[in-house]
């Protein structure tokens, strides 16, 4: 019977060509979109995985206790802390980036970059799985000038050459390679081309033994066989107390975060790469689920089209003898003989699509094509949709009337309407709910874009002035020398005053203090700390609400703080009329001078925090340099001011940095997510097409008849269009009912990520309402037209 | 053979019922070949999809080869669709997808006939209806009559007992009709008990019994 019923299936391939091609283009849409973003979740859900130690690893961040946040980071004396003083640690490495993409390095003079590195402890290859090529594991590091490299960067510098003994130069240090190692995994969060050595850390940091304000490095253990981890995290506790110098003392402490679960979890700051939040992977994998949903529902809907033959085949079966369920496996095995062409052409076609899909999702993908898992989950999705596919219409067509059967010759015979209606309103409602999240998103990336910040942050230019190499006090000197000048001969290149600033906004705000403020509402409140000059106010064109600005003219502004708004109203303060501030951790009750209008400081994510400035030289002041430039002279200005920075910093690289785009990066996220979703809608859309070009067609057909004798008595084409379209219409306006609410629950959940919002409009529900009416009554009409306009008398010949 | 009983078939609508079929007795003999005649809406179709277990009766009893049938499941229907039910259309009902050889196979793959038998059986129907040289081609490329012959073929490669006819020469010319008949004719001289429903006068004769059904009632 197998032999036959495939016989027969193939048959029905290649006799209805078209039918099929279009069954199988909309099948391979679904597939291809499913195994991509099954390629993603993969990659991400099998993050680090591939370390044999992953449970038993845990890595210590440190929770920052004004602050309250978590940082991926912590002190650098900490690994060496642990190894020291801690026996219930087995094994610990500190992982201090040092190589970024962006910085050199030198192999006979010609210089590389895009690598990365990190100087690690002997401990590092005990904890994570580095597969050595070459050299040996304990002697390799021993020294500060040793390095291990990755095989792609030997490959990269030294060719086919043994890289063993080569040297290679960072700056003004030598190294050489003693160790040779396999790459890892582009999913892998301790990921480097080069490993130093831990003693080079001495080198740089003289100190480093005890500087635990720097911190700038991660820290892995693996704890001893069956030590609990509440007590190790007990101990951790302890640190502060006992190592801190005094004045860091209360400010922060340490706890462990499971390796293994280290990636998805967002709330930890400065994860390196980017820890992703699950609940982005499971709105990916809830598209994925949709897509395919509405591949089922078009290849469900496409079939019930061909309803009125199929129809007649199927009573014509049951007639000379077969059973429902020979009905059903007809259609099933079209179903599975449709998928797996599909299947076999979506191979290709994901392959083609992985460059574009990569770059939609900033990651790289193509290590994961080869995964057994993605294609197990991709054969596993298949076959479920060929089940549901394939049951369906073979169910219906089972439960044919056959004595209508036998008379049928161009007679409308199906009477499960009902459930197909339902395949198209519910294709249509997912459809209708993906462009309306898709609207919202927008929207909110064009809220935030736009929002009043406070401050204008266009044609702002500002220079990086950590790159002067000078100590705390020649630092100001030198960039003010620069400034001035940038500003005595700048008014040609368009550059009028520059301001020198601890931070920029949109960039990190390193210094979050508690202060006490007289006279006020609270005892203390945690602010944010800035330290600027005099021109701030006057570049950035924040305006000053109370008081004056700090100013040249009043020799002690550096005794005195400005404060925001927000922390005018926190503190609970009328005015600023002899009003005071005390940091709580150093100095002086000084006086209030003035309040700054509210400025956004960082994204439109996150609410307004209170804020004091500073003036002058405090904290990690001076930092940038900042001019307005008039955008004309965009070019020639930053001409004049490499130049200018060139020869006052010979040998110094000079960073600059548009405030704007800068800005706006904080807002890669969610234009990633709005373009996947978009193309996820765009694709959404065109398969529900499918099934509704299908189904037109089917309806079109059925009311052949019903058509004609209206013709023959009198209506016109107009009129035939319009009882046509109306069953459409109403169908799609059902879709929207219920799209509606699913597109406002999930909208409003992710708007909750943003402090400031865009409002849930009804009118943006009504737009996409109306985009996915008119593309779909383009399409019917499309079809009603030739229904329409069929000459009746061919309509009515039949019987 | 067949024994129908006070059969009934109406239908309900809202003010009144709807009688298609009233108080139908017949009784059919194995190897009869009986015409059934009336005008459009009599409800002689009807008559024959009951007969066939393509439609209930409302009312009533069916025998068929002594059993009752009138209470029957759909596996059971398919039992007899399997063994002892052939139908011949006016339509052809041909499946479009399907070739010539295919077409008339398919009813011995659903009887569960092993493929090697099931070859010497079409090989045979074709031989048999001339149609050798066509076996590889498709409906679409056959003419009407060609088209019947399948049909007829597909009907009684299974050996069915009974084969019923709905107009099979409706759509044809009377000589190509003329042709079908001789068939049938010959069919039932082999022992093949045949039910037709047919408005054509000429070829009613070609049974042995011609039943008149005047609104649902049958007149002689």
């Amino acid at each position: 019977m197998i032999p036959y019923k495939l016989k027969v299936a193939f048959r029905f391939f290649t006799r209805a060509r078209s039918f099929t091609m279009l069954n199988i283009a909309g099948l391979v849409i679904g597939i291809t979109l499913f195994t991509l973003i099954s390629l993603l979740l993969n990659y991400e859900f099998s993050f680090d995985g591939f370390h044999p130690n992953r449970n038993k690893i845990l890595q210590v961040c440190e929770h920052d206790l004004k602050s309250g946040e978590f940082y991926a980071h912590t002190g650098l004396p900490l690994p060496l802390t642990l190894k020291s003083d801690f026996p219930e640690v087995k094994y610990v490495t500190g992982v201090w980036k040092m190589l970024y993409e962006e910085s050199k390095i030198k192999y006979q003079n010609v210089e590389y970059s895009g690598f990365t590195g990190a100087s690690v402890d002997p401990d590092f290859f005990n904890i994570f799985n580095y597969r050595v090529i070459l050299g040996d594991i304990r002697s390799a590091l021993q020294t500060p000038d040793n390095i291990a490299v990755s095989k792609s960067l030997s490959h990269k510098i030294f060719g086919s050459e043994n890289p063993i003994g080569k040297t290679l130069s960072l700056n003004q240090y030598n190294f050489t390679v003693s160790q040779l190692y396999d790459d890892l995994p582009e999913n892998s969060s301790v990921k480097f081309d080069i490993l130093f050595s831990d003693k080079l850390r001495e080198i740089i940091i003289p100190d480093y033994k005890v500087a635990w304000w720097n911190g700038g490095i991660k820290t892995y253990v693996m704890l001893q066989d069956n030590f609990p981890i509440e007590d190790f995290n007990k101990n951790l506790k302890g640190i502060p107390n006992k190592y801190y110098p005094d004045f860091l003392k209360g400010r922060s402490t340490f706890f462990t975060l499971p390796f293994a679960k280290a990636h998805s979890n967002t709330s930890i700051l400065n994860s390196d790469p980017p820890a992703v939040s699950t609940t982005y992977l499971l709105l990916l994998g809830s598209i994925a689920f949709i897509i395919l949903l509405i591949a089922c529902a078009n290849y469900v809907n496409l079939t019930l089209a061909r309803a009125f033959k199929l129809n007649v085949d199927a009573g014509i079966r049951r007639i000379v003898g077969a059973g429902s369920q020979d009905i059903i496996s007809i259609q099933l095995l079209y179903a599975f003989l449709s998928i797996s062409a599909a299947l076999i052409i979506s191979v290709p076609v994901s392959q083609l699509c992985l460059p574009l899909f990569e770059k939609l999702a900033e990651r790289p993908l193509a290590g994961q094509m080869d995964n057994v898992n993605v294609w197990l989950l991709t054969l596993g999705a298949s076959a479920v949709v060929a089940l549901i596919s394939g049951f369906i219409p073979g169910k219906i067509f089972s439960k044919v009337n056959l004595a209508k059967i036998i008379k049928s010759k161009g007679t409308f015979i199906l009477t499960y309407k009902e459930a197909h209606n339902g395949l198209l309103i519910f294709q249509f409602a997912l459809t209708i709910a993906l462009i309306t999240s898709q609207f919202f998103i927008l929207k909110q990336i064009s809220f935030m874009k736009n929002a009043d910040l406070g401050f204008d942050n266009s044609n702002l230019l500002s220079v990086n002035l950590g790159n002067i190499e000078a100590g705390y006090e020649e630092k100001y000197v030198k960039s003010k020398l620069y400034k001035e000048k940038l500003e005595s001969a700048g008014l040609q290149f368009g550059l009028a005053t520059g301001t020198i600033t601890e931070n920029i906004p949109g960039y990190y705000y390193q210094n979050s203090f508690t202060v006490n403020p007289v006279d006020a509402v609270v005892d203390e409140c945690l602010v944010t700390s800035t330290a600027v000059d005099e021109n701030f106010s006057r570049v950035f064109e924040v305006n000053v609400v109370h008081g004056r600005f700090f100013s040249e003219d009043f020799g002690n502004d550096r005794q005195a703080f400005i404060i925001n708004e927000t922390a005018l109203k926190k503190f609970g303060w009328k005015d600023i009329e002899s009003k005071f501030l005390k940091l709580s951790h150093e100095g002086d009750v000084l006086p209030v001078i003035g309040v700054m209008k509210d400025i956004h400081i960082a994204t439109l994510k996150q609410p307004i925090s209170p804020m004091i400035y500073r003036y002058g030289q405090h904290n990690n002041f001076p930092a940038f340099l900042t001019f307005r430039v008039e955008p004309d002279h965009t070019v020639n200005a930053l001409a004049f001011m490499k130049k200018e920075w060139t020869t006052l910093f010979p040998g110094a690289p000079f960073d600059y940095l548009m405030v704007k785009e800068t800005y706006f990066k904080n807002y890669e996220e969610e234009q990633r997510l709005s373009k996947i979703v978009g193309i996820f809608a765009m694709l959404a859309i065109t398969l529900s097409l499918f099934g509704l070009m299908g189904l037109i067609l089917f309806y079109a057909e059925s009311r052949t008849k019903e058509i004609g004798i209206r013709k023959v008595n009198g209506a016109r084409i107009g009129q035939v269009m319009a009882m046509l379209n109306i069953e459409f219409f109403k169908w799609i306006a059902i879709a929207f009912v219920i799209a509606c609410p699913i597109a406002w629950y999930a909208m409003h959940k992710w708007l909750q990520n943003f402090a400031y919002k865009t409002e849930l409009n009804w009118w943006v529900f009504a737009s996409a309402g109306i985009v996915v009416a008119a593309v779909a009554l383009l399409t019917v009409s499309w079809q009603s037209w030739r229904a329409a306009t069929r000459n009746p008398v061919e309509a009515l010949r039949y019987e | 053979m067949i024994t129908l009983k006070n059969i009934y078939k109406y239908y309900d609508s809202k003010f009144q019922r709807n009688f298609i079929l009233k108080d139908i007795d017949l009784d059919v003999a194995e190897g009869e070949f009986i015409s059934v005649m009336g005008p459009s809406g009599a409800g002689k179709s009807t008559l024959l999809n009951i007969i066939g277990l393509l439609d209930d009766p409302s009312e009533g009893e069916y025998y068929f080869l002594e059993k009752p049938v009138h209470n029957l499941k759909e596996k059971q229907k398919t039992e007899y669709h399997r063994s002892h039910i052939g139908f011949i259309f006016q339509a052809y009902h041909l499946i479009e997808e399907l070739n010539v050889y295919e077409n008339i196979e398919t009813p011995l793959v659903y009887r569960g006939i092993k493929a090697k038998e099931r070859q010497a059986i079409v090989a045979d129907m074709l031989d048999r209806f001339n149609m050798v040289a066509k076996s590889d081609l498709f409906p679409q490329q056959l003419s009407g009559g060609q088209q019947q012959l399948v049909g007829i073929a597909r009907a009684i490669a299974g050996k069915p007992k009974l084969l019923l006819a709905d107009e099979p020469t409706g759509n044809l010319h009377s000589d190509q009709g003329r042709v079908i008949m001789d068939l049938l004719k010959k069919l039932n001289h082999d022992g093949m008990t045949i039910i037709q429903v047919t408005h054509n006068g000429e070829f009613a004769k070609y049974a042995n019994r011609i039943i008149r059904i005047e609104d649902g009632v049958i007149r002689s």
